[in-house]
């Protein structure tokens, strides 16, 4: 790193605010995508906007490539550092600036996490909808640079829909302040534009959110099955019939087993081939209306047996199971990949089947817990990272997942994003015209292509996709320094491989 | 049109206000998507300046640009793409009216949002270049919201899509969110794909006489505490200032009878209206909407706890020959529309410059629609701060050449006839 470069960092920062030693910088090299890391050079952590600003203008004008991270939650290996650039973590920056009851809206730092501006909200009968399973540390920040999901973005709709403002850093330092929530975007929509990008735009440091009102009512119910292809048979039925509950979530036996052996044990019945746990909410009236209708399908579909909470405790330990499943499955293998691929939700049942299939003819044990409702399916490979046989039949199986849900009219993510580890299919999902429009945003926002470099857009070169440029076979760095997402992807293939 | 390369092109129609010098532009109608890409290779080679529109049911709501040589019309693009009701999305060509789009939605067990007035010539890509959104936005919210993909055709020729068909979907950037009200300046929407609302099984429609508009800000907050989520809820004033409360309950028969029973007191005086009546009263209300072809608006976009100020700073400003003919007041929405009909333009022009600089205190966002005399006096929209340079760019990228006309949206200062990064220093 350029001397001149760590003296200016230091004199914005301080202490608090640097990470230089390297045994403090590895906590940094991956996130939930374990298959990719490599160690920052350095790790920036501002305190504000102001000083977030300060860093970016130090890193521009030395020409540094910048990842933004959040709590390093993400799973598709957006956060890998890459070679030659720091990480901007925003763990410093998690104040609530403003929540307004009365417009309902909150105005907060990108290092908050997710849960704790519901528990800032709840006091004012509201709550701040997207809750992905990693809540309890998951940023905001993070949630907006890959528009993150949850459970109960079945009603409430993914993070794009609730962010009404934001304060961004542009690549060069620039602070760019849209949080002033409006009605409808004044002019073109940057808001909507930056979320979802996957810090590739800009470092997102402020979000302005839509809070949402506590309903008034919350039902919580568990249907048992014995047959997963039922389970998904009576999400399909519903959805055609048009009830509204807030959540449709289906566990496989695999999952629930893992589960009731862990300490997010929830009383799922362990010899159940799969559980559907579903939320209504709203007024009295509208859950009366809404259970009845699910009973019905319910009922028609098989279900064994169906449970309601009785109370809070019980409806927070059937989610605690829900949102712990992926710590639970760290019972049955010490690694686990998370996919994430959505399906157009009349084809559930086919594809839920149909991406078992693949991972048992590998050899894989593969465990199901995805956000039914949405088609958003999550088939979970348990695998040792110490094997290389076996992450090469894990990659293997993820590729052809993803090759056969998008063959049925679905698509690469809902909620995780494309990060690293599905930058090499945009290409079965999007045309190079496609590409190539994605592509002008970026030729704005980030020129010398040194925010996030060499993630989500597949690197293209001589009329072909391909996940390592031409670039990289270079041994020059003058040619490695010309394109920073070339010298990224090139650093993909020196990062540290699976022990 | 005097350009060779074009003599060959098929005027349908011509467009009137949508130049400052008040020339008419001729209308062309492409049948498919082909056709479309020929006429932008032709424009760009001939260095001509198209001017994308769908039904032109929207132009009056933006500024007049200093040239256009050909408006390209999407009406004749037209169809489903794809309806899956049992997933709850529609996909459909740009040129496919609001109106079929909800039949075809409807015969589904669904309901379409944007439910836009004026849905008989209103097209889909129209909508989603205007970035409008309907009378439904408080149950089901902005546009933006229900869009989930597009298809375009950019300036360069080329056509590519962004999002996709799916109710869930993060691969890729979120282009269409860019695209959906940018005027036709970044692209020409030629598909697009909706979500599907729940269609309401019950519709009671609900009008309430108050004797002074400004009782509509109690009758707003009580409202907000009782009812979670109406279909539509408005406050209608008439010139003599007396003012009628609109609110919309929808959906499940018995949650519909529970939100009419949780009412507030006030409301037990209010006409009823429900099965068919209920569906004549919300087609009128929705046909009440601000056309700005027929006269001049003033659109105040606030939070929902200024709107009471900014309504009040609406009511100072338009007095005398400026005298509102008829207000509309969303407060939940936190919008209010102002109709002024055929007040002098530069009397109009002046009282927005005033409401501009007093509204500036409250953040409300000010927009303006009506006939060309008064678009040329003053913009249609609020001056912009410093994302203008970065928009700028962006238009700049998309089409360097300027074959889309330009200048409808906000000022975003002069084209500079080739791309360079915002962020340049």
């Amino acid at each position: 790193m350029d001397r001149a470069l760590l003296h200016e960092l230091r004199a914005i920062l301080g202490p608090r605010g640097l990470i230089e030693d390297r045994t403090r910088r590895v906590a940094y090299e991956c996130d939930g995508l374990a298959f990719e890391r490599r160690v920052p050079e350095l790790v920036l952590l501002p305190a504000d906007t102001a000083q977030a600003a300060r860093c970016m203008r130090a890193l521009h004008d030395h020409g540094v490539p910048v990842v933004p991270r959040g709590a390093g939650t993400g799973l598709t290996g957006g956060a890998t550092p890459v070679e030659g650039g720091v990480v901007i973590g925003t763990a410093r920056m998690r104040r609530v600036l403003e929540l307004d009851p009365v417009d309902r809206i909150a105005r907060v730092e990108a290092g908050l996490v997710n849960v704790e501006l519901s528990r800032a909200a709840a006091k004012h009968g509201l709550f701040y909808a997207p809750d992905p399973s990693s809540q309890r540390a998951c940023t905001l920040g993070g949630n907006v640079a890959n528009n993150a999901g949850g459970p109960h973005c079945f009603r409430h709709g993914n993070t794009t829909r609730h962010v009404v403002g934001l304060v961004a850093v542009m690549h060069d330092g620039e602070v760019l302040d849209l949080s002033e929530p409006r009605v409808d975007p004044l002019g073109d929509d940057l808001v909507g534009l930056l979320v979802g990008s996957e810090g590739m735009f800009a470092l997102v440091t402020e979000i302005t959110v839509r809070l949402t009102p506590a309903p008034q009512r919350v039902e919580t119910l568990l249907a048992v099955f014995d047959d997963l292809d039922a389970a998904c048979d009576a999400v399909s039925e519903m959805i055609a019939e048009q009830l509204e509950p807030s959540a449709l979530e289906i566990l496989d036996k695999l999952t629930i087993e893992a589960v009731e052996a862990s300490v997010f044990a929830a009383g799922y019945p362990p010899d159940a081939e799969a559980v559907l746990l579903i939320e209504v909410e709203g007024s009295d009236a509208e859950v009366e209306a809404n259970s009845a209708g699910i009973a019905r399908v319910l009922e028609r579909r098989g279900a064994l047996e169906t449970r309601r909470a009785t109370g809070d405790e019980e409806r927070a330990k059937l989610w605690a199971g829900r949102k712990g499943a992926y710590g639970a499955m760290g019972r049955v293998a010490p690694d686990l990949y998370v996919t994430d691929v959505v399906v157009p939700r009349t084809k559930l049942r086919e594809l839920v089947r149909r991406t078992t299939e693949i991972c048992r003819e590998r050899g894989l044990k593969v465990a199901n817990v995805f956000h039914a409702g949405d088609g958003n399916l999550h088939p979970n490979v348990s695998y040792d990272r110490r094997d290389p046989d076996e992450v090469a039949r894990v990659l293997d199986a993820g590729e052809k997942i993803m090759e056969v849900c998008i063959e049925a009219g679905g698509t690469l993510s809902g909620e995780h994003g494309i990060g690293l580890e599905k930058q090499k299919q945009m290409h079965l999902y999007f045309s190079p015209a496609d590409l190539d429009a994605m592509e002008r945003p970026r030729d704005v926002f980030d020129p010398a292509r040194r925010m996030n470099p060499g993630k989500t857009l597949p690197i293209r070169a001589c009329m072909e996709t391909r996940t390592r440029p031409i670039a990289a076979a270079s041994s020059d760095p003058a040619a490695r320094r010309a394109s920073p997402d070339a010298a990224a992807a090139q650093s993909t293939s020196d990062r540290e491989r699976p022990r | 049109m005097t350009t060779r390369s074009l003599r060959d092109v098929e005027v349908v129609d011509v467009l009137r206000g949508a130049v400052r010098d008040g020339s008419e532009v001729p209308v062309t109608a492409p049948r498919d998507e082909a056709e479309l890409v020929d006429l932008v290779h032709r424009a760009r080679r001939d260095r001509l300046r198209l001017l994308p529109i769908g039904g032109g049911t929207r132009v009056a709501w933006t500024n007049p640009t200093d040239r256009a040589d050909l408006a390209v019309s999407t009406r004749a693009m037209t169809g489903i793409v794809y309806h899956e009701p049992d997933d709850g999305t529609i996909t459909a060509r740009a040129g496919t009216t609001m109106a079929s789009l909800t039949e075809r939605a409807r015969a589904g067990g669904h309901h379409l949002s944007p439910d836009v007035d004026l849905a008989a010539t209103s097209t889909l890509g129209g909508v989603v270049g205007a970035g409008w959104s309907g009378v439904d936005r408080l149950r089901c919210g902005p546009l933006r919201n229900q869009l989930l993909g597009t298809r375009v055709v950019l300036a360069d020729g080329s056509a590519s899509k962004s999002g996709g068909r799916l109710v869930k979907n993060v691969t890729g950037f979120d282009l269409h969110r860019l695209y959906c009200g940018s005027n036709g300046a970044l692209g020409v929407v030629v598909e697009a794909s909706l979500r599907l609302a729940v269609a309401p099984e019950v519709v009671r429609h609900l009008v309430l006489p108050l004797d002074r508009a400004r009782d509509a800000w109690e009758l707003a907050s009580a409202l907000r505490a009782a009812v979670a989520a109406p279909w539509t809820f408005a406050i209608d004033v008439d010139p003599d200032g007396s003012a009628h409360a609109h609110l919309e309950l929808a959906g499940r028969a018995p949650v519909v009878q529970a939100e009419f029973d949780a009412l507030p007191r006030a409301w037990r005086s209010a006409e009823v209206a429900e099965g068919g009546d209920a569906a004549r009263a919300h087609e009128h209300y929705r046909e009440g909407e601000p056309d700005p072809r027929l006269g001049a608006v003033v659109r105040v976009d606030a939070r929902p706890s200024r709107v009471a100020a900014a309504f009040d700073l609406v009511t100072r400003a338009f007095t005398g020959s400026t005298r509102p003919r008829f207000v509309r007041v969303q407060p939940h929405v936190a919008r209010i529309d102002v109709r002024l009909g055929d007040a002098p333009a530069g009397d109009v022009a002046r009282a927005v410059r005033e409401l501009r600089a007093a509204a500036a205190p409250v953040r409300a966002a000010v927009r303006v629609g009506g006939p060309l005399a008064l678009r040329r006096e003053v913009d249609c929209f609020d001056a912009l701060g410093p994302e203008r340079r970065w928009m700028r760019a962006l238009r700049d990228r998309f089409d360097p050449d300027g074959v889309f006309a330009a200048g409808r949206g906000p000022d975003l200062g002069p084209h500079v006839g080739a791309f360079t990064s915002a962020g340049g220093r």
